[in-house]
């Protein structure tokens, strides 16, 4: 066992990242899936961050509570915002949640009281792995129920053609408010993990630079099922550093690289359901297609 | 009640009077034949009809209810459902999954019970199972279930469109060309599921290009031409009209151009 504490050693913090940045690709997917590109989860995050600091520093909370508290501040400001979020249109929504993320990184400098200013509060308190692990696994069981539930449902409708959603009778509003709580959530989530994991939070822990990774991990990985942006997001967290010991000062160029590539090769992105199943839907199709409705 | 009452109705865009002062109504349980040339104005009056577009002037009552100021789901929750001219199903769904989507308002299920799978949850959807198997079948689609629908023949998408609309159990039906691109005997099976439909206590729009569908399949009939309209009465005898004649065949050319 000794290669495994080897690795952990000297992979651990990568491995934790990685797992910090899945949570924050789902919470970008969360909104994506209703059809509202947002990048409001860096903000989300840094709520759930900061206030997870405070919990470690000031009291002696169990950590399982204090990643809940996060969360539930994640969702609380979410809803927040939502409804004036969600009141301009379409491609200025996600121009809004960018004035967002600046408008965090603003608030975050100037009240050093509660987020230690530009020096930053280091956050110690031991974190187990089981920590983030748990916490994505969880968040992974709530995706996969979110997507067999008639919010699932209803949001592929909503994201594909909001005019037939609208038309079967579902809430676009509501659909959309619904996917802006649980990317809160998620994101609060996702914000308190990247400080237990850092053991550190500044104005730069929340910046765009998670915005990039979010949604480089929802093309790459593909957003069309929950599974995709998890695996994105593992993807660019650790291709930076494959890079680096293959081609030492290379830097962002591999990720930049890769989402070429993915937009260019996969712009569906690497996990999508639907390969498979047209396969064997044009393969069945052709099959049982009854002569009688065909067109001469 | 009746099903359907258009009253005065007025839709401009631009400078194209799409729809100009259009009245009638439709009899609940009676397949009502909305036609005319391209361009005259007939999809924009579902559109107003299902609220996804607002009338300039005029009202729209279903089954009683005024729809004014109604969203489009509003609308479809007062029993209204519909297909589109241009085939509009969710990419990446097979024709069950889309059957699935249009009986939403059927779900009798909460949000939370629905994401933790309540027992009664998982029940309700497998009743909804069988409800869009029941539906695929009528329309002939039941053993292509599984099939992405994006995989199938135009015909069978326009099928599978078909039951998702009847997936909400509407009260008034609005199809917007079911019958275009297929062939005679595709079209002719449409024409006795609609009068199926109608037979089962529906109210049945039905916009069509084609003379002879509305001939076949139709009660009554609407005509329309550059946004207003030109007759209406029993099927027969508007086809015989001399303004239908001359909308049709004199000047169709000036009808696409508008
Ligand atoms: N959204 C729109 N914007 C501008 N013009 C439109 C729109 N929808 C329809 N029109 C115009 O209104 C007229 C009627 O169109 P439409 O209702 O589609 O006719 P039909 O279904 O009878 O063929 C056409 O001239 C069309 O170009
Ligand atoms: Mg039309």
């Amino acid at each position: 066992m000794q290669w495994l504490s080897d690795f952990w050693a000297a992979y651990g913090s990568l491995a934790g990242l990685a797992m910090v940045n899945a949570v924050f690709a789902l919470a970008c997917y969360a909104t994506l899936s209703t059809g509202v590109l947002s990048f409001a989860p860096v903000a989300f995050g840094a709520v759930g961050g900061i206030l997870a600091a405070q919990l470690v520093l000031h009291t002696t909370i169990p950590l399982a509570l204090i990643v809940l508290c996060g969360g539930m501040a994640g969702l609380g400001f979410a809803m927040l915002l939502a409804p004036a979020l969600l009141r301009v249109e379409g491609h200025w929504t996600a121009l809004a949640t960018v004035a967002l993320v600046l408008v965090t990184r603003v608030v975050v400098r100037n009240v050093p009281a509660l987020t230690g200013g530009d020096n930053g509060l280091t956050v110690t308190r031991p974190l187990s792995m089981a920590v983030p692990v748990v916490t994505l696994l969880c968040v992974m069981l709530g995706f996969r129920a979110l997507h067999h539930s008639w919010y699932g449902i209803a949001s592929r409708v909503v994201r594909d053609d909001p005019a037939v959603a609208a038309g079967l009778g579902i809430n676009i509003r509501q659909t959309r408010l619904i996917g802006f709580g649980v990317s809160g959530f998620a994101g609060g989530l996702a914000g308190v993990l990247l400080v237990l994991v850092q053991q550190f939070v500044s104005p730069d822990s929340f910046y765009v630079h998670v915005a990039f990774v979010m949604i480089t991990g929802a093309v790459i990985g593909g957003s069309f099922h929950w599974l995709g942006p998890v695996l994105g997001a593992i993807a660019v967290t650790l291709l930076p550093a494959l890079t680096e010991t293959l081609v030492p000062d290379s830097q962002d160029i591999g990720s930049g690289i890769a989402l070429l590539l993915a937009l260019v090769f996969l712009p569906r992105g690497l996990f999508d359901p639907r390969v498979v199943l047209l396969q064997l839907s044009l393969a069945q199709a052709t099959r049982t297609r009854d002569p009688r409705y065909e067109r001469r | 009640m009746t099903a359907l009452v258009i009253d005065g109705l007025r839709k401009t865009f631009g400078g194209v009077k799409a729809v100009r002062d259009l009245s009638f109504t439709i009899e609940p349980g009676s397949v009502t034949g909305l036609m005319g040339p391209n361009g005259a104005g007939k999809s924009t009056v579902l559109d107003l009809v299902c609220g996804v577009t607002k009338p300039d002037a005029g009202s729209i009552s279903i089954f009683g209810e005024d729809t004014a100021g109604l969203r489009a789901d509003q609308v479809t929750r007062l029993g209204v459902a519909r297909t589109y001219q241009v085939i509009r199903l969710t990419t990446g769904l097979t024709a069950v999954q889309q059957v699935i989507t249009g009986c939403y308002l059927q779900r009798e299920t909460s949000l939370l019970a629905s994401i933790l799978q309540m027992p009664w949850a998982r029940q309700r959807r497998r009743e909804i199972e069988d409800i869009a198997m029941y539906l695929l079948d009528r329309v002939g689609m039941a053993d292509r279930a599984d099939i992405l629908a994006e995989a199938m023949s135009y015909g069978e998408q326009r099928r599978v469109e078909i039951a998702r609309a009847l997936g909400s159990n509407p009260m008034l039906l609005l199809l917007d060309e079911p019958t275009a691109g297929m062939n005679v005997q595709e079209a002719d099976r449409i024409g006795t599921l609609i009068q199926a439909l109608r037979d089962d206590g529906l109210s049945i729009l039905l916009v069509e290009h084609s003379m002879r569908m509305v001939a076949d399949y139709c009660d009554h009939a609407v005509v329309m031409n550059f946004g207003a309209k030109i007759t209406e009465g029993p099927p027969a005898d508007c086809l015989d009209d001399e303004k239908v004649q001359d909308a049709y065949f004199g000047r169709q050319r000036d009808a696409d151009s508008q």
